[in-house]
């Protein structure tokens, strides 16, 4: 009697299987405030790998490329000659800054 | 691929047959061709053993799969059953009908055996 395997003429798996499968966990770079937002100083506003945004006015460039607010007040993102983007903070008298 | 080929004697009475080769539709697991054939032939070679008893050589490869070839020497030699035959006309129809179907994955061949 044979064994009934439904999986008879098909490739078996395992068998010269592929090299890939792997991946690095994401490390959610992106964007941490919005256009508009009030902020304080020390605010990250965005977490990048090198400068796909450049830091414009009234913010910093940490060593992790993260980019920061020096001061309090209200994010701009603006465009930077040609092709690039750079973010900046508008100093505001802020009565309530979103943490 | 899978190559099927089903062995006629000179009475066109089918005396054996052969499949190699894989269906490559899909992945193990979800390659629904192969699954089909599949069950098609064991099922067949099981209801002969169970309920024709003809004598038969069976050849299959269970550990990697893709190779199964079964004779059956007394009608190669020009002997009848009818009830093996009607079972493995049954079989070849199912092969016939799934060529059609999904000819890109199966072939099925008939080969003429010299009686012996």
């Amino acid at each position: 009697m044979l064994k009934l395997n439904l999986q008879f003429f098909a490739h078996k798996k395992g068998v010269g299987s592929t090299k890939n499968g792997r991946d690095s966990k994401s490390k959610r770079l992106g964007p941490k405030r919005a256009d508009g937002q009030l902020v304080r100083a020390g605010n990250i506003l965005y977490t990048q790998r090198g400068t796909h945004i450049h830091p414009g006015l009234n913010v910093g460039r940490g060593g992790n490329d993260n980019l920061f607010a020096l001061v309090d007040g209200r994010v701009r993102y603006e465009r930077l000659g040609r092709d690039k983007k750079q973010v900046s903070v508008y100093p505001e008298a802020v009565e309530y800054v979103e943490a | 691929m899978i190559n099927a080929c089903i062995y006629k004697n000179k009475s066109n009475n089918i005396c054996g047959f052969e499949l190699n080769g894989h269906a490559d539709f899909s992945g193990e697991g979800s390659d629904i061709v192969c699954s089909a054939v599949s069950l098609l032939v064991i099922n067949t070679v099981n209801s002969i053993e169970e309920f024709i008893g003809e004598e038969m050589n069976c050849e299959a490869d269970e550990a990697l799969g893709g190779f199964l070839k079964v004779t059956f020497p007394r009608i190669q030699e020009g002997g009848e059953n009818s009830g093996l035959n009607l079972i493995l006309k049954v079989m070849e129809k199912g092969l016939a009908d799934l060529e059609k179907e999904y000819g890109d994955f199966i072939k099925v061949a008939t080969k003429e055996v010299p009686i012996c």
